[in-house]
């Protein structure tokens, strides 16, 4: 009888300790909602940034005030337009692409512009190359120090993952393209 | 002659009663009935469409709690983006600039809305213009117009189609009217905001640009 109270009391004094011990580390831990469930991959313009399915190469970085497609007016832009040049290698599966964005120093995320839907990264089926031009509208003041996040494709419920960011080498000195920018479509081949 | 001098003695006696103190009582209770009847046909006990305390004027830079709205101008307009013609609608020129971090769809919807003062209302749900190029979302710190589209008058259902009343006459002016928005954070979504009521509006003069 004494022992069976004895393991009694000991499984509660375990289950106050566990239950102490998730509050502490509730309140000491950073909050999940962060950037915490991420394995940054980094690397910068020019280098192949490797994750297990993908591989970023960020070709060419461009300031403009106006750039233009093969049809329709150009895009005009009383802020920076930021053009990012890149390849993607896929592997394994398929890349949606959906969580593509400019992270500023000061915290602001940019998603690409629609207009140039037809330019930028999309569904990428493995085993294929993606060659795409992302273009960010962002005020002239957030451009130095910008990267590029390119993050897992969203679901149901996020998990903790890696994910690529490329620091774009932009400084408040990077030169403005005077003219339209000219944007290609995407193109897609195999992987060589 | 026997019922003509009848009824002359009582169209005398209604008379009669009428001139007293009772039958006077009873015409202005009468008249009041009557007066409050049109009113009330006319619509005039309907509860006044909220339009907030506060007052903007047309160019002026109202800040909200993610939104900063400029309303520009508004026209009566009868051609879409393209100059082809189409219904008759409401053209709210504004100009927004979205303060949240990250990039946005675009407003919520009813955060901008629009009143007709004593007109038939617009379509409430607007549908949005083609401008300055853009044809994606909001960015943050980034100022860009958007225009909208309002029916007005807001179709009717009419024998399984959808018909546009005629316009009656141009509105002088109509109300712009904004609301804000308070962050609700949930469970599942720690970034869920949520409408206020409305929390004032702009009186924008309506140009015709009607062909």
């Amino acid at each position: 009888m004494t022992g069976a109270r004895t393991r009694a009391r000991s499984g509660w004094v375990a289950l106050v300790v566990c239950v102490l011990l998730a509050l502490v580390l509730t309140a000491v831990t950073p909050d999940p909602a962060t950037n915490v469930r991420r394995d940054w991959v980094d690397g910068r313009v020019g280098q192949s940034v490797v994750e297990p399915d993908l591989t970023t190469t960020v070709q060419q970085v461009r300031l403009a005030r106006s750039a233009s497609r093969s049809y329709g007016d150009p895009f005009v832009s009383r802020q920076r337009l930021v053009l990012v040049r890149l390849a993607v290698d896929v592997r394994h599966r398929q890349r949606l692409f959906s969580r593509v964005t400019l992270l500023t120093t000061t915290g602001l995320s940019y998603e690409p512009r629609d207009e140039f839907v037809s330019q930028g990264l999309s569904t990428t089926q493995a085993g294929f190359t993606r060659t795409a031009t992302m273009v960010f509208e962002v005020p002239p003041e957030h451009v130095p120090g910008s990267r590029l996040v390119i993050d897992a494709d969203g679901g149901a419920f996020d998990f903790y993952t890696r994910a690529t960011r490329v620091d774009l080498g932009l400084t408040a000195a990077t030169a403005i393209d005077p003219g339209a920018v000219r944007v290609p479509d995407s193109t897609v081949r195999v992987t060589g | 002659m026997t019922g003509r001098a009848t009824g002359g003695s009582a169209n005398r006696s209604v008379a009669a009663a009428l001139r007293g103190p009772t039958g006077r009582a009873a015409l202005v209770a009468a008249a009041v009935v009557i007066v409050l009847g049109l009113v009330a046909a006319f619509g005039g006990f309907r509860t006044a469409p909220p339009v907030g305390a506060a007052r903007w004027a047309p160019g002026a830079t109202v800040e909200l709690a993610r939104w900063q709205v400029v309303v520009d101008r508004v026209e009566l307009s009868d051609t879409d983006a393209y100059g082809s013609p189409g219904p008759t609608t409401l053209r709210l020129h504004l100009r927004l600039t979205w303060t949240g971090d990250r990039s946005t769809y675009g407003p919520t919807t009813g955060l901008v809305t629009l009143l007709v003062p004593g007109g038939p209302a617009p379509d409430p749900q607007p549908t949005t213009v083609p401008t300055a190029g853009y044809q994606g979302g909001f960015d943050p710190d980034v100022p860009r117009p958007l225009v909208l589209d309002y029916a007005w008058p807001a179709p009717t259902a009419r024998g399984g189609k959808s018909v546009q009343p005629p316009a009656p006459r141009v509105p002088a002016v109509v109300q712009v009217v904004l609301r804000d928005e308070y962050s609700r954070p949930t469970y599942l979504d720690d970034d869920n905001w949520s409408l206020t009521g409305p929390v004032g509006h702009v009186s924008a003069p309506v140009r015709d640009v009607r062909r």
